[in-house]
Protein backbone atom coordinates (compact mmCIF):
# COMPACT_ATOMS: atom_id res chain seq x y z
CA UNK A 1 0.00 0.00 0.00
CA UNK A 2 2.91 2.34 0.52
CA UNK A 3 3.97 1.99 -2.74
CA UNK A 4 0.22 2.81 -4.20
CA UNK A 5 0.57 5.80 -1.82
CA UNK A 6 3.37 7.22 -3.31
CA UNK A 7 3.04 6.56 -6.93
CA UNK A 8 -0.64 8.53 -5.93
CA UNK A 9 0.76 11.61 -4.77
CA UNK A 10 3.44 11.41 -7.48
CA UNK A 11 0.32 11.67 -10.36
CA UNK A 12 -1.04 14.50 -7.70
CA UNK A 13 2.38 16.63 -8.16
CA UNK A 14 2.11 15.84 -12.52
CA UNK A 15 -1.59 16.65 -11.94
CA UNK A 16 -0.42 20.43 -10.51
CA UNK A 17 1.82 21.27 -13.06
CA UNK A 18 4.98 20.27 -11.94
CA UNK A 19 8.45 20.62 -13.40
CA UNK A 20 7.26 17.66 -16.11
CA UNK A 21 5.91 19.25 -19.40
CA UNK A 22 3.23 17.79 -21.83
CA UNK A 23 4.58 15.96 -24.31
CA UNK A 24 7.89 14.57 -22.41
CA UNK A 25 8.56 10.96 -22.21
CA UNK A 26 7.06 10.59 -18.77
CA UNK A 27 3.68 11.10 -20.35
CA UNK A 28 2.76 7.62 -20.53
CA UNK A 29 3.79 7.19 -16.54
CA UNK A 30 1.90 10.57 -15.79
CA UNK A 31 -1.49 9.02 -17.13
CA UNK A 32 -1.02 5.72 -15.58
CA UNK A 33 -0.32 7.29 -12.46
CA UNK A 34 -3.50 9.05 -13.03
CA UNK A 35 -5.69 6.01 -13.22
CA UNK A 36 -4.09 4.84 -10.40
CA UNK A 37 -5.37 7.85 -8.27
CA UNK A 38 -8.56 7.68 -9.60
CA UNK A 39 -8.88 3.81 -9.07
CA UNK A 40 -7.61 4.87 -5.30
CA UNK A 41 -10.22 7.57 -5.11
CA UNK A 42 -13.09 5.74 -6.37
CA UNK A 43 -12.30 2.94 -4.40
CA UNK A 44 -11.81 5.51 -1.46
CA UNK A 45 -15.16 6.61 -1.79
CA UNK A 46 -17.28 3.45 -2.25
CA UNK A 47 -15.69 2.34 1.31
CA UNK A 48 -16.33 5.46 2.89
CA UNK A 49 -19.82 5.55 1.80
CA UNK A 50 -20.46 2.22 2.75
CA UNK A 51 -18.84 2.46 6.32
CA UNK A 52 -21.09 5.52 6.74
CA UNK A 53 -24.14 2.96 5.96
CA UNK A 54 -23.11 0.56 7.93
CA UNK A 55 -22.75 3.30 11.01
CA UNK A 56 -26.44 4.62 10.27
CA UNK A 57 -27.79 0.87 10.02
CA UNK A 58 -25.79 -0.10 13.13
CA UNK A 59 -27.15 3.06 15.01
CA UNK A 60 -30.29 2.17 13.71
CA UNK A 61 -29.90 -1.06 15.35
CA UNK A 62 -28.88 -0.08 18.43
CA UNK A 63 -31.85 2.09 18.71
CA UNK A 64 -34.25 -0.04 18.38
CA UNK A 65 -32.56 -2.69 20.86
CA UNK A 66 -32.19 0.10 23.47
CA UNK A 67 -36.17 0.74 22.18
CA UNK A 68 -37.03 -2.94 22.53
CA UNK A 69 -35.41 -3.27 26.42
CA UNK A 70 -36.68 -0.15 27.93
CA UNK A 71 -40.42 -1.67 27.50
CA UNK A 72 -43.06 -0.06 26.01
CA UNK A 73 -45.15 1.72 27.97
CA UNK A 74 -48.53 0.90 28.22
CA UNK A 75 -51.26 3.50 27.67
CA UNK A 76 -54.06 2.07 29.21
CA UNK A 77 -52.29 1.77 33.05
CA UNK A 78 -53.34 5.51 34.08
CA UNK A 79 -56.49 5.65 31.85
CA UNK A 80 -57.99 2.64 34.26
CA UNK A 81 -56.81 4.48 36.96
CA UNK A 82 -58.29 7.78 37.03
CA UNK A 83 -61.12 5.48 36.00
CA UNK A 84 -61.39 3.69 39.19
CA UNK A 85 -60.59 7.00 40.88
CA UNK A 86 -63.61 8.73 39.29
CA UNK A 87 -65.93 5.44 40.25
CA UNK A 88 -64.60 5.10 43.94
CA UNK A 89 -64.72 8.79 44.26
CA UNK A 90 -68.53 8.58 42.92
CA UNK A 91 -69.58 5.87 45.00
CA UNK A 92 -67.82 7.66 48.02
CA UNK A 93 -69.66 10.98 47.42
CA UNK A 94 -72.98 8.53 46.58
CA UNK A 95 -72.87 6.78 49.92
CA UNK A 96 -71.73 9.91 51.95
CA UNK A 97 -74.57 11.84 50.60
CA UNK A 98 -76.76 9.00 52.00
CA UNK A 99 -75.55 8.78 55.31
CA UNK A 100 -76.36 12.45 56.10
CA UNK A 101 -79.92 11.75 55.51
CA UNK A 102 -80.75 13.97 53.81
CA UNK A 103 -84.65 15.34 54.30
CA UNK A 104 -85.42 14.75 50.48
CA UNK A 105 -84.94 13.02 47.50
CA UNK A 106 -84.15 16.02 45.26
CA UNK A 107 -81.80 17.75 48.13
CA UNK A 108 -80.25 14.57 47.91
CA UNK A 109 -79.48 14.14 43.94
CA UNK A 110 -78.26 17.86 43.93
CA UNK A 111 -75.65 17.15 47.24
CA UNK A 112 -74.41 14.39 44.82
CA UNK A 113 -74.15 16.26 41.84
CA UNK A 114 -72.24 18.93 43.55
CA UNK A 115 -69.94 16.42 44.83
CA UNK A 116 -69.30 14.81 41.31
CA UNK A 117 -68.53 18.27 40.70
CA UNK A 118 -65.94 18.62 43.13
CA UNK A 119 -64.76 15.04 42.42
CA UNK A 120 -64.30 16.44 38.43
CA UNK A 121 -62.12 19.52 39.61
CA UNK A 122 -60.37 17.12 41.81
CA UNK A 123 -59.40 14.79 39.88
CA UNK A 124 -58.38 17.20 36.70
CA UNK A 125 -55.60 18.91 39.34
CA UNK A 126 -54.25 15.44 39.88
CA UNK A 127 -53.92 14.08 36.46
CA UNK A 128 -53.10 17.82 34.73
CA UNK A 129 -49.65 17.33 36.52
CA UNK A 130 -48.98 13.74 34.56
CA UNK A 131 -50.07 15.49 31.27
CA UNK A 132 -53.88 13.91 31.06
CA UNK A 133 -57.34 15.51 31.29
CA UNK A 134 -59.86 14.37 32.27
CA UNK A 135 -64.07 15.23 32.90
CA UNK A 136 -66.21 13.46 35.09
CA UNK A 137 -70.11 14.90 34.70
CA UNK A 138 -73.33 13.29 35.72
CA UNK A 139 -76.99 14.59 35.15
CA UNK A 140 -79.05 14.45 37.99
CA UNK A 141 -81.85 13.11 35.82
CA UNK A 142 -79.97 10.13 35.57
CA UNK A 143 -79.73 9.40 39.64
CA UNK A 144 -81.77 6.43 40.50
CA UNK A 145 -83.71 7.10 43.91
CA UNK A 146 -83.91 4.87 46.18
CA UNK A 147 -83.65 4.24 50.58
CA UNK A 148 -81.00 4.44 52.81
CA UNK A 149 -82.13 1.79 55.74
CA UNK A 150 -80.40 1.39 58.98
CA UNK A 151 -81.23 0.17 62.56
CA UNK A 152 -80.77 -1.78 65.54
CA UNK A 153 -81.61 -5.55 64.51
CA UNK A 154 -84.28 -5.32 68.05
CA UNK A 155 -85.14 -1.96 67.84
CA UNK A 156 -87.60 -2.21 65.35
CA UNK A 157 -91.11 -0.62 64.45
CA UNK A 158 -92.66 -3.50 65.00
CA UNK A 159 -91.75 -4.44 68.58
CA UNK A 160 -91.28 -7.85 67.77
CA UNK A 161 -88.37 -10.24 67.08
CA UNK A 162 -89.31 -10.26 63.13
CA UNK A 163 -89.18 -6.88 61.36
CA UNK A 164 -89.09 -5.41 57.54
CA UNK A 165 -86.28 -4.20 56.26
CA UNK A 166 -87.51 -2.92 53.28
CA UNK A 167 -90.28 -4.22 51.32
CA UNK A 168 -90.67 -4.44 47.47
CA UNK A 169 -87.22 -3.60 46.36
CA UNK A 170 -85.96 -4.51 43.31
CA UNK A 171 -82.23 -3.83 43.47
CA UNK A 172 -79.52 -4.02 46.90
CA UNK A 173 -76.79 -2.87 47.56
CA UNK A 174 -73.98 -2.48 50.73
CA UNK A 175 -76.20 -4.79 53.02
CA UNK A 176 -74.09 -5.38 56.09
CA UNK A 177 -75.38 -7.10 59.37
CA UNK A 178 -72.97 -6.18 61.71
CA UNK A 179 -73.77 -8.54 65.09
CA UNK A 180 -71.89 -9.42 68.91
CA UNK A 181 -70.87 -13.22 68.56
CA UNK A 182 -71.79 -13.36 71.87
CA UNK A 183 -75.57 -12.78 71.20
CA UNK A 184 -75.58 -15.49 68.15
CA UNK A 185 -77.32 -19.05 68.51
CA UNK A 186 -75.75 -21.62 69.63
CA UNK A 187 -76.51 -24.31 67.36
CA UNK A 188 -75.88 -26.24 63.67
CA UNK A 189 -76.81 -26.82 60.15
CA UNK A 190 -79.90 -28.77 61.09
CA UNK A 191 -80.82 -26.66 64.27
CA UNK A 192 -80.75 -23.38 62.44
CA UNK A 193 -84.02 -23.07 60.92
CA UNK A 194 -85.39 -23.34 64.63
CA UNK A 195 -82.96 -21.06 65.92
CA UNK A 196 -80.99 -19.09 64.62
CA UNK A 197 -81.01 -15.45 63.85
CA UNK A 198 -81.97 -14.93 59.46
CA UNK A 199 -82.63 -12.41 57.25
CA UNK A 200 -85.21 -13.25 54.73
CA UNK A 201 -85.85 -12.71 51.14
CA UNK A 202 -89.44 -13.48 50.34
CA UNK A 203 -90.74 -12.53 46.66
CA UNK A 204 -94.09 -12.21 45.06
CA UNK A 205 -94.17 -15.54 44.17
CA UNK A 206 -93.58 -17.24 47.98
CA UNK A 207 -90.05 -17.86 46.81
CA UNK A 208 -87.73 -17.61 50.25
CA UNK A 209 -84.17 -17.23 50.56
CA UNK A 210 -82.83 -16.81 53.92
CA UNK A 211 -79.38 -16.26 55.57
CA UNK A 212 -79.02 -17.64 58.67
CA UNK A 213 -75.88 -16.60 61.36
CA UNK A 214 -75.31 -18.80 64.07
CA UNK A 215 -72.35 -19.86 66.44
CA UNK A 216 -71.56 -23.57 65.69
CA UNK A 217 -71.77 -25.63 68.66
CA UNK A 218 -69.17 -27.80 67.82
CA UNK A 219 -66.15 -25.58 66.82
CA UNK A 220 -67.54 -21.92 68.15
CA UNK A 221 -66.98 -20.88 64.61
CA UNK A 222 -69.15 -17.74 63.26
CA UNK A 223 -71.34 -19.46 60.69
CA UNK A 224 -73.48 -18.29 57.67
CA UNK A 225 -75.97 -20.73 55.67
CA UNK A 226 -77.90 -20.30 53.21
CA UNK A 227 -81.73 -22.12 53.03
CA UNK A 228 -84.50 -22.61 50.37
CA UNK A 229 -87.88 -21.94 51.04
CA UNK A 230 -87.71 -22.73 54.62
CA UNK A 231 -86.43 -25.78 53.91
CA UNK A 232 -82.90 -27.10 56.01
CA UNK A 233 -80.17 -24.71 55.21
CA UNK A 234 -76.90 -25.10 53.74
CA UNK A 235 -73.61 -23.35 55.10
CA UNK A 236 -71.88 -20.94 52.89
CA UNK A 237 -68.61 -20.41 55.20
CA UNK A 238 -67.22 -19.61 58.54
CA UNK A 239 -64.82 -17.79 60.21
CA UNK A 240 -63.35 -17.57 63.43
CA UNK A 241 -65.19 -15.49 66.21
CA UNK A 242 -64.41 -11.52 66.26
CA UNK A 243 -65.98 -8.53 68.11
CA UNK A 244 -67.97 -7.51 66.35
CA UNK A 245 -68.54 -9.59 62.95
CA UNK A 246 -69.71 -8.39 60.03
CA UNK A 247 -72.15 -10.24 57.53
CA UNK A 248 -71.69 -8.66 53.92
CA UNK A 249 -74.40 -9.91 52.16
CA UNK A 250 -74.05 -8.27 48.88
CA UNK A 251 -70.18 -8.10 48.83
CA UNK A 252 -69.69 -11.64 49.82
CA UNK A 253 -67.86 -11.66 53.56
CA UNK A 254 -67.83 -12.53 56.49
CA UNK A 255 -65.76 -10.86 58.60
CA UNK A 256 -62.19 -10.70 57.33
CA UNK A 257 -63.07 -13.64 55.72
CA UNK A 258 -64.62 -14.17 52.05
CA UNK A 259 -67.77 -15.87 51.89
CA UNK A 260 -68.53 -16.11 48.12
CA UNK A 261 -71.63 -16.70 46.22
CA UNK A 262 -73.23 -15.44 49.64
CA UNK A 263 -75.74 -13.04 47.16
CA UNK A 264 -76.08 -15.51 44.28
CA UNK A 265 -77.17 -18.39 46.85
CA UNK A 266 -79.73 -16.01 48.57
CA UNK A 267 -81.12 -13.17 47.09
CA UNK A 268 -79.84 -13.41 43.75
CA UNK A 269 -81.69 -16.78 42.91
CA UNK A 270 -85.25 -14.39 43.03
CA UNK A 271 -87.08 -13.26 40.60
CA UNK A 272 -88.54 -10.05 40.62
CA UNK A 273 -89.21 -7.39 43.72
CA UNK A 274 -89.06 -9.14 46.86
CA UNK A 275 -88.91 -8.08 50.48
CA UNK A 276 -86.32 -8.13 52.63
CA UNK A 277 -86.52 -9.48 56.37
CA UNK A 278 -85.14 -10.15 59.59
CA UNK A 279 -86.29 -12.49 61.90
CA UNK A 280 -85.64 -14.39 64.98
CA UNK A 281 -83.59 -10.88 66.49
CA UNK A 282 -83.39 -11.95 69.67
CA UNK A 283 -80.56 -14.17 68.42
CA UNK A 284 -78.54 -11.49 67.26
CA UNK A 285 -77.63 -7.98 68.64
CA UNK A 286 -76.40 -5.56 66.49
CA UNK A 287 -76.88 -3.09 63.52
CA UNK A 288 -78.21 -3.10 60.29
CA UNK A 289 -77.82 -1.39 56.90
CA UNK A 290 -78.22 -0.82 53.36
CA UNK A 291 -79.45 0.69 50.42
CA UNK A 292 -82.37 -0.35 48.33
CA UNK A 293 -84.21 0.66 44.89
CA UNK A 294 -87.64 0.21 45.28
CA UNK A 295 -89.90 -1.57 42.42
CA UNK A 296 -91.85 1.59 42.31
CA UNK A 297 -91.98 4.64 43.42
CA UNK A 298 -89.14 6.33 44.95
CA UNK A 299 -88.90 5.32 48.73
CA UNK A 300 -88.80 1.44 50.49
CA UNK A 301 -91.12 1.23 53.45
CA UNK A 302 -89.29 -0.12 56.19
CA UNK A 303 -89.71 -1.18 60.31
CA UNK A 304 -86.64 0.85 60.51
CA UNK A 305 -84.91 3.86 59.57
CA UNK A 306 -85.75 4.55 55.91
CA UNK A 307 -84.12 7.77 54.60
CA UNK A 308 -84.29 9.13 50.84
CA UNK A 309 -81.25 8.09 49.03
CA UNK A 310 -79.32 8.31 45.86
CA UNK A 311 -79.52 4.36 44.95
CA UNK A 312 -76.91 4.82 41.84
CA UNK A 313 -75.34 7.68 39.47
CA UNK A 314 -74.47 7.60 35.65
CA UNK A 315 -71.12 9.46 35.04
CA UNK A 316 -69.81 10.42 32.10
CA UNK A 317 -66.23 9.92 31.84
CA UNK A 318 -63.22 11.14 29.56
CA UNK A 319 -59.64 11.00 30.07
CA UNK A 320 -57.43 12.14 26.77
CA UNK A 321 -53.44 12.35 26.61
CA UNK A 322 -51.65 13.47 23.52
CA UNK A 323 -51.71 9.63 22.34
CA UNK A 324 -55.09 8.38 23.95
CA UNK A 325 -58.58 9.71 23.93
CA UNK A 326 -60.88 7.27 26.58
CA UNK A 327 -64.26 8.53 26.98
CA UNK A 328 -67.40 6.38 28.07
CA UNK A 329 -70.08 6.17 30.72
CA UNK A 330 -70.60 4.59 33.80
CA UNK A 331 -73.03 3.26 36.42
CA UNK A 332 -72.20 3.69 39.75
CA UNK A 333 -74.12 1.94 42.69
CA UNK A 334 -71.11 1.10 45.22
CA UNK A 335 -71.35 -2.36 46.99
CA UNK A 336 -73.83 -3.57 44.42
CA UNK A 337 -73.38 -7.58 43.68
CA UNK A 338 -73.19 -8.88 40.07
CA UNK A 339 -75.87 -10.93 40.35
CA UNK B 1 14.61 6.29 -8.07
CA UNK B 2 14.86 7.69 -11.63
CA UNK B 3 17.90 9.00 -13.75
CA UNK B 4 17.96 12.69 -15.26
CA UNK B 5 16.04 12.67 -18.46
CA UNK B 6 19.00 13.93 -20.66
CA UNK B 7 21.09 11.24 -19.31
CA UNK B 8 22.10 9.52 -22.50
CA UNK B 9 24.40 6.41 -21.74
CA UNK B 10 21.63 4.73 -19.32
CA UNK B 11 18.84 5.31 -21.88
CA UNK B 12 19.07 1.29 -22.54
CA UNK B 13 18.97 0.61 -18.88
CA UNK B 14 16.29 3.24 -18.50
CA UNK B 15 14.36 1.25 -21.13
CA UNK B 16 14.76 -2.11 -19.54
CA UNK B 17 13.92 -0.81 -16.51
CA UNK B 18 11.13 0.74 -17.84
CA UNK B 19 9.76 -2.58 -18.72
CA UNK B 20 9.87 -3.54 -15.38
CA UNK B 21 8.49 -0.24 -13.81
CA UNK B 22 5.62 -1.27 -16.40
CA UNK B 23 5.43 -4.18 -15.37
CA UNK B 24 5.39 -3.42 -11.69
CA UNK B 25 2.69 -0.99 -12.22
CA UNK B 26 0.57 -3.02 -14.06
CA UNK B 27 0.89 -5.85 -11.39
CA UNK B 28 0.58 -3.34 -8.28
CA UNK B 29 -2.84 -1.59 -9.74
CA UNK B 30 -4.10 -4.73 -10.91
CA UNK B 31 -3.20 -6.47 -7.13
CA UNK B 32 -4.51 -2.87 -5.67
CA UNK B 33 -7.77 -3.45 -7.97
CA UNK B 34 -8.30 -7.06 -6.64
CA UNK B 35 -7.64 -5.52 -3.12
CA UNK B 36 -9.88 -2.70 -3.22
CA UNK B 37 -12.56 -4.35 -5.06
CA UNK B 38 -12.50 -7.50 -2.11
CA UNK B 39 -13.07 -4.44 0.35
CA UNK B 40 -15.85 -3.03 -1.23
CA UNK B 41 -17.12 -6.44 -1.89
CA UNK B 42 -16.86 -7.20 2.03
CA UNK B 43 -18.40 -4.18 3.03
CA UNK B 44 -21.29 -4.54 0.71
CA UNK B 45 -21.66 -7.95 2.01
CA UNK B 46 -21.68 -6.43 5.55
CA UNK B 47 -23.97 -3.64 4.27
CA UNK B 48 -26.23 -5.83 2.89
CA UNK B 49 -26.39 -8.33 5.75
CA UNK B 50 -26.33 -5.82 8.26
CA UNK B 51 -29.27 -4.27 6.36
CA UNK B 52 -31.21 -7.70 7.22
CA UNK B 53 -30.49 -8.06 10.66
CA UNK B 54 -31.87 -4.53 11.59
CA UNK B 55 -34.96 -4.60 9.56
CA UNK B 56 -35.42 -8.19 11.54
CA UNK B 57 -34.60 -6.64 14.66
CA UNK B 58 -37.06 -3.26 13.85
CA UNK B 59 -39.90 -5.40 12.31
CA UNK B 60 -39.93 -7.41 15.56
CA UNK B 61 -39.33 -4.04 17.99
CA UNK B 62 -42.22 -2.36 15.75
CA UNK B 63 -44.43 -5.11 15.89
CA UNK B 64 -44.19 -5.96 19.37
CA UNK B 65 -45.01 -2.04 19.82
CA UNK B 66 -48.16 -2.48 17.58
CA UNK B 67 -49.31 -5.67 20.15
CA UNK B 68 -48.80 -3.80 22.93
CA UNK B 69 -51.18 -1.00 22.12
CA UNK B 70 -53.47 -2.97 20.18
CA UNK B 71 -53.66 -4.92 23.50
CA UNK B 72 -53.80 -2.05 25.72
CA UNK B 73 -56.85 -0.73 23.35
CA UNK B 74 -58.50 -3.57 23.90
CA UNK B 75 -58.19 -3.71 27.61
CA UNK B 76 -59.36 -0.17 27.64
CA UNK B 77 -62.33 -1.43 25.54
CA UNK B 78 -63.31 -3.85 27.42
CA UNK B 79 -63.03 -1.48 30.72
CA UNK B 80 -65.28 0.72 28.54
CA UNK B 81 -68.00 -1.99 28.44
CA UNK B 82 -68.08 -2.51 32.45
CA UNK B 83 -70.69 -1.00 34.22
CA UNK B 84 -71.53 0.67 30.86
CA UNK B 85 -75.57 1.18 30.82
CA UNK B 86 -77.22 -0.67 27.53
CA UNK B 87 -78.92 2.85 26.66
CA UNK B 88 -75.79 5.29 26.81
CA UNK B 89 -73.79 6.14 23.80
CA UNK B 90 -70.82 4.44 22.38
CA UNK B 91 -67.88 3.76 24.45
CA UNK B 92 -64.79 6.00 22.25
CA UNK B 93 -61.28 4.85 22.96
CA UNK B 94 -58.79 6.08 20.51
CA UNK B 95 -55.27 4.78 21.30
CA UNK B 96 -52.18 6.50 18.50
CA UNK B 97 -49.27 4.70 18.05
CA UNK B 98 -46.13 6.62 16.40
CA UNK B 99 -44.42 4.00 14.50
CA UNK B 100 -41.45 4.48 12.49
CA UNK B 101 -42.47 5.26 8.39
CA UNK B 102 -39.55 3.67 7.47
CA UNK B 103 -37.34 0.67 8.49
CA UNK B 104 -34.10 1.08 7.71
CA UNK B 105 -34.58 3.16 4.95
CA UNK B 106 -37.29 0.80 3.78
CA UNK B 107 -40.88 1.08 3.62
CA UNK B 108 -43.31 -1.35 5.18
CA UNK B 109 -46.50 -2.78 5.74
CA UNK B 110 -48.39 -3.79 8.95
CA UNK B 111 -51.35 -6.32 8.70
CA UNK B 112 -53.58 -7.31 11.58
CA UNK B 113 -55.70 -9.83 12.16
CA UNK B 114 -57.80 -11.43 14.87
CA UNK B 115 -54.80 -13.42 15.68
CA UNK B 116 -51.61 -11.53 14.70
CA UNK B 117 -49.99 -8.83 13.73
CA UNK B 118 -47.84 -9.22 10.61
CA UNK B 119 -45.13 -6.69 9.22
CA UNK B 120 -43.41 -6.95 6.00
CA UNK B 121 -40.67 -5.57 4.35
CA UNK B 122 -40.34 -6.14 0.43
CA UNK B 123 -36.65 -5.22 -0.06
CA UNK B 124 -35.01 -7.06 1.77
CA UNK B 125 -37.87 -9.64 2.25
CA UNK B 126 -38.41 -10.09 5.49
CA UNK B 127 -41.88 -11.06 7.69
CA UNK B 128 -42.28 -10.88 11.19
CA UNK B 129 -45.55 -12.16 12.42
CA UNK B 130 -46.44 -11.14 16.53
CA UNK B 131 -48.99 -12.93 18.15
CA UNK B 132 -51.90 -11.26 20.19
CA UNK B 133 -54.17 -11.84 22.78
CA UNK B 134 -56.45 -9.31 22.78
CA UNK B 135 -59.68 -10.26 23.68
CA UNK B 136 -62.01 -8.73 21.37
CA UNK B 137 -62.65 -9.54 17.57
CA UNK B 138 -60.02 -7.34 15.61
CA UNK B 139 -61.25 -6.27 11.71
CA UNK B 140 -58.38 -7.85 9.24
CA UNK B 141 -57.13 -4.55 7.39
CA UNK B 142 -53.25 -3.86 6.03
CA UNK B 143 -52.46 -0.79 6.39
CA UNK B 144 -48.68 1.28 5.40
CA UNK B 145 -46.24 1.60 8.37
CA UNK B 146 -45.97 4.78 10.13
CA UNK B 147 -48.38 6.19 12.90
CA UNK B 148 -51.39 4.51 13.20
CA UNK B 149 -54.35 5.14 14.95
CA UNK B 150 -56.12 1.41 17.34
CA UNK B 151 -59.96 2.98 17.27
CA UNK B 152 -62.89 0.64 19.27
CA UNK B 153 -66.29 0.25 16.97
CA UNK B 154 -68.67 0.14 20.36
CA UNK B 155 -71.01 -0.62 18.29
CA UNK B 156 -69.62 -3.42 16.31
CA UNK B 157 -67.64 -4.67 19.44
CA UNK B 158 -64.06 -4.83 17.37
CA UNK B 159 -61.21 -3.17 17.11
CA UNK B 160 -59.80 -1.61 14.05
CA UNK B 161 -56.79 0.30 12.79
CA UNK B 162 -56.17 2.80 10.45
CA UNK B 163 -53.10 5.06 9.17
CA UNK B 164 -53.34 8.47 10.66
Amino acid sequence: MAAISSGSSDGDDSRGGGPRKRGSPSDDRRFRDADRGQLLLVAGLVVAVSLVALVVLLNASIYSENVATRGIEATDGEALEVRAAAVEGTGAVIDGTNRNRLADHDAAVTAVDDGITDLDASLARTYADRGGVTHVSTNTSSMERGSYVTGNLTANGTGGSNATLAADVSRTRGFVVEVDPDSLALTDESGATGNAFRVEFANDSAETRAVYVYEDNVDGNITVAVGENGGDPTVVCSASSVDPVAVDLTGGALGNERCPGLWAASAGELSGPYDVNIERTGAADGDAALTVLPDSGDSASSDHTATPAVYDARIEFSYRTAELRFETTVRVAPGEPDA
Amino acid sequence: MREPADSGGSRLRDDDRAVSVTVGYVLTLAIGAVLLSGIVIGIGGVVDSQTDRVVRGDLAVVGQTAVANLESADRLANASEVDRPDDADAPTVDVDVDLPDRIAGHPYRIAIDDDAVTLRVDSPDAITVIPHVATLPVESTSVRGGPIRIRYDGDAGRLEVTER
